[in-house]
């Protein structure tokens, strides 16, 4: 049980490691996917859109593109929380 | 073979549908010609003297001639797009956008869409039967937006396509160290496509890439496309006409010689000719004004001596 106890310990740091690893990676990420989602949805912000034949087609693809501009619109409040989680350590 | 291809351009009423006549009467003494209309006001069949369609009809030996009918082509446009909408939400049974096409087809860019469509489709079918296709286009406005769309649409093609690459190879890092994640969205799970080959937005950008450089490559080599720009000796034409030479040269798109037409209606036209000369810096070929509007094929065929039309057949080098 101790031996056990020592495991999910080590297992639960080798988590968090790898989670810092790539925590500034997943943010550009998240920024890509964010611009990503604006340039397709553009329209919908006035912004000039790609050529409709172009949309068109993607559309059906663009179920996680919706949702990251629903991330974005919520995440948006508080950019610099995120920002400054990045240096937290 | 496919085709070469010369564009008629100019402002309305300078005469670009004679030209592009007279430079088709010319070409099918020697090669199979297709001289088509895509001006929505269509003025080849008058010019002509016969009644034309959408299917080419054989005028005289050698020269086919159409009008091609835009109103049919944006719908056609308008309901491709609705069918390829219902096929995707087909379980959905609400999508009736046929109430809607009225107003779709005013929307901004469908006529040029559809337009470039059926110059696309126009093509195609060329490809094989002429030698060579005279286009007589829509007013230069239209004209340049819509040979501007295969170079627009492929850099936002390209574009997207970069950045969804960036957005895998972040996605494939991220899953190497990590492992592999699930999109969890209203209790559905997706697996997010982590490379090139499993994501269908990419399959579908690289399609749509292919097709719009083939057209982009047909437009800006010299060998089989060319623009015979038609203008009038006045100074609305030559502002005009340098603002198009300008855009048109951006696309990479090979210009003959001017063509300016109508000289000899006014005294001040050996001036404006000067000037012209100066600010364009082309070679200019002149065609006198004729008291008798020149209409039928006679009066076409009359025209075609009048000019060396070989200087605007792509591929031909002019002689400066």
């Amino acid at each position: 049980m101790f031996l056990r106890a020592i495991w999910d310990f080590l297992e639960g740091f080798g988590g968090g490691l790898r989670a810092n690893s790539t925590e500034y990676v997943e943010f550009e990420l998240r920024e890509l996917e964010n611009i990503s989602a604006l340039l397709l949805f553009s329209s919908f912000l006035g912004l000039p859109s790609p050529p409709s034949d172009l949309s068109l087609r993607l559309l059906p693809h663009m179920t996680r593109e919706m949702y990251v501009m629903g991330r974005s619109a919520r995440d948006l409040d508080d950019i610099a929380g995120e920002v400054a989680g990045l240096f937290v350590d | 073979m496919a085709p070469l291809v010369v564009y008629s351009v100019g402002k309305g009423g300078v005469g670009k549908t004679t030209c592009a006549a007279a430079l088709a009467v010319h070409v099918a003494k020697t090669r199979r010609t297709l001289v088509a209309s895509l001006d929505p006001a269509h003025n080849l069949g008058d010019v002509l003297e016969k009644r034309l369609n959408g299917t080419p009809k054989e005028v005289d030996s050698g020269l086919w001639a159409c009008e091609v009918n835009m109103d049919a082509a944006i719908a056609r446009y308008l309901s491709d797009s609705s069918d390829r909408l219902k096929q995707m939400y087909g379980h959905l049974k609400v999508i009736n956008l046929e109430g809607y096409l009225d107003a779709l087809k005013l929307s901004p860019g469908i006529e040029e869409y559809a337009t470039l469509q059926a110059l696309q489709e126009l093509l195609q079918k060329a490809d094989g039967q002429y030698d060579v296709v005279v286009f007589d286009t829509p007013p230069t406005g239209l004209t340049l937006r819509v040979l501007a769309l295969p170079s627009v649409s492929l850099m936002w093609g390209e574009r997207l396509m970069k950045l969804r690459r960036e957005i895998l190879d972040k996605r494939r890092t991220i899953e190497n160290i990590q492992g592999e994640k699930r999109f969890v969205l209203e209790g559905k799970e997706y697996k997010l496509p982590t490379d090139v080959k499993s994501d269908r937005v990419m399959t579908e950008l690289v399609g749509y890439v292919a097709g719009m450089r083939g057209l982009n490559a047909l437009q800006s080599d010299s060998r089989s496309s060319r623009v015979m720009p038609v203008m009038n000796a006045d100074r609305l034409s030559l502002f005009e006409t340098n603002r198009a030479l300008e855009s048109l040269g951006n696309l990479g798109m090979a210009i003959g010689p001017i063509i300016v037409n109508k000289v000899g209606m006014k005294t001040s036209d050996e001036r404006t000719i000067e000037n012209i000369r100066k600010e364009l810096r082309r070679p200019l070929r002149m065609l006198p004004f004729i008291d008798a509007e020149p209409v039928g094929m006679e009066a076409i065929g009359q025209i075609a001596e009048r000019l060396d039309f070989e200087e605007w057949v792509p591929g031909h080098k002019p002689s400066g």
